[in-house]
């Protein structure tokens, strides 16, 4: 009776610490996740003045001006790391378009104000690189321990669900940079 | 580097000559003044002699014995005086090698001078409080545009070993007294190095190397070093056997540690085996602390005296090849590039 007794007390216990150890292990991962979309939103925010920076060279038509603002906006709507693999996608494109730009339009590349602003980008980039990489991590970290067995079936009763990783669009891994030349740049 | 030594040897080729005949003049005066005292030293010698009937057949012996031991007294204070003159020129030696690298004219090499108190402080890895620090050998250069220091630094405590002294009383008999002795125990000994770094952060984050605790033979870690923050595990994992990783701040620790820095600090061991203790330090300054290399060790690579001897370049390259590493470090890293911040 005793020893069923201790038995049940132990096991108890242990489910308490394994809760707590997956709650607090998603915990971090959610604040890196927060963090992400910080660094993302700041990248977000240089979209007006890299629009205002390149307007003499380049004459957007006014539904994609309003579509490329909007991103900004879209920034704020995103609910899961799925939405913000999307709109990633679409500032790629949209900074694929500004390299390209910038490769036909010496004098805009040697530009003090483009410069500094190549310089401030690839200070954003770098830095939602390293917010990407502790993401990950801590997805990788949490998955990992909600998936061993027996730990699987208490992440299963208390509803602990695997999270997806924040992965890189073809077309980051693709291009070389947004603006210029940043060699810097990692893949996860 | 070869090709760089040889630009330089060329170039300094006219220096060299100056030098070299800098240390002539000194050799002569050093060498006609021993010499005179040697003389001087004989007579007194020989008329001493004279006066206790030595110089007579038996004892002759003893005073050409005499004789020759003064000669070599004075040879040997000759060559010693003059591998001092040779070591103060070897500062500008290594002053113009440091000002022939970095392109600074305004590079300075101060042998007697050690880094501040207030750096070492600023870089919160040692704790002063329980450790002292030594050193000397400043150097301060600006290459690209990036001030950088080196100086050789000492950081130790004294540990007090408790041990048990025998003496004997008037009687003869034995007893035993305990004894404190300061001994010293050294945690670094090595060069600090300090540049200006492309990125800017706002926590310090610390690279500590992963065998450190081999170095504390007494007492807690945090007695000697005070970084803080919590551990980071990275990605590279053969960056991960050499390095500790802590700061308060993940995504900061990791913004800086890039997988391609972390591949360039790998790569440093190239340059440098020994261990390595890292401070990216808030603001934008690096700080590597090299552990086993000394700026002493170059200036104690003296010149041989006669300029002709194919040693010269050879201590010269040697010289030139170690600095050079300060240098390779900063490329290796590639702190030069203003990809993140305007460099002014």
């Amino acid at each position: 009776m005793y020893i069923a007794l201790a038995v049940i007390i132990v096991l108890i216990f242990l489910v308490i610490i394994i809760y707590n150890t997956m709650l607090s292990k998603k915990n971090k991962m959610l604040k890196s996740y927060s963090s992400l979309d910080v660094m993302l939103k700041k990248r977000y925010d240089l979209i007006p003045n890299i629009v205002e920076a390149v307007k003499g060279y380049k004459e957007y038509e006014a539904n994609t001006l309003k579509q490329i603002i909007s991103l900004r906006s879209k920034a704020d709507d995103c609910k899961n790391i799925e939405d913000i693999n999307n709109l990633n996608s679409k500032y790629m494109d949209f900074m694929s378009d500004i390299d390209l730009l910038s490769e036909n339009y010496p004098d805009l590349k040697a530009s003090e104000n483009f410069m500094h602003l190549q310089r401030v980008l690839n200070e954003v980039e770098e830095q939602i690189s390293a917010a990407r990489r502790t993401y990950n991590a801590h997805v990788e970290s949490y998955n990992t321990y909600i998936s061993l067995f027996p730990l699987n079936i208490i992440a299963f009763l208390f509803g602990f669900r695997k999270y997806k990783f924040f992965e890189m669009s073809q077309e980051e891994k693709d291009t070389k940079v947004s603006v210029g030349n940043f060699d810097d740049k990692e893949e996860n | 580097m070869e090709e760089k030594f040889s630009e330089f040897y060329e170039y300094y080729n006219d220096k060299l000559k100056d030098i070299y005949s800098k240390f002539n003049k000194i050799k002569k005066k050093v060498e006609a003044k021993y010499l005179i005292a040697m003389i001087i030293f004989i007579v007194l010698f020989l008329m001493a002699s004279y006066q206790l009937d030595l110089l007579i057949d038996n004892s002759f012996i003893f005073v050409i014995l005499g004789v020759t031991v003064i000669a070599i007294c004075v040879i040997v204070a000759i060559y010693i005086r003059l591998r001092k003159e040779m070591y103060n020129l070897n500062k500008y030696i290594i002053e113009d090698i440091i000002k022939f690298i970095s392109q600074d004219e305004s590079s300075i090499f101060e042998p007697n001078k050690r880094i501040s108190i207030e750096n070492i402080k600023d870089m919160e890895l040692f704790n002063l409080e329980n450790l002292q620090y030594n050193g000397k050998n400043a150097i301060g250069t600006d290459y690209n545009s990036n001030y950088m220091n080196f100086a050789d630094m000492e950081i130790y405590y004294y540990k007090d070993v408790l041990r048990e002294e025998t003496y004997y009383d008037s009687k003869g008999n034995p007893y035993t007294k305990k004894v404190i002795d300061k001994v010293k125990k050294t945690i670094f000994s090595g060069c600090y190095i300090s540049a200006t770094l492309n990125k800017r952060i706002a926590e310090h984050i610390y690279l500590i190397p992963n065998n450190f605790s081999d170095v504390i033979i007494n007492g807690a870690i945090k007695d000697y070093i005070t970084y803080s923050g919590e551990e980071i595990e990275l990605e590279n994992l053969e960056f991960s056997k050499k390095y500790k990783v802590y700061s308060d701040d993940e995504i900061q620790a990791r913004y800086i540690l890039s997988l391609a820095l972390m591949e360039k600090i790998n790569n440093i061991d190239e340059i440098f085996e020994g261990k390595k203790y890292i401070v990216f330090k808030e603001g934008r300054r690096f700080v590597i602390c090299l552990e086993g290399f000394k700026i002493e060790n170059l200036r104690k690579t003296l010149l041989p005296f006669n300029s002709k001897s194919s040693k010269v370049k050879e201590n010269i390259k040697y010289i030139f090849r170690n600095l050079y590493k300060f240098f390779e470090i900063y490329d290796v890293l590639d702190l030069g590039n203003d990809l993140y911040v305007d460099k002014n």
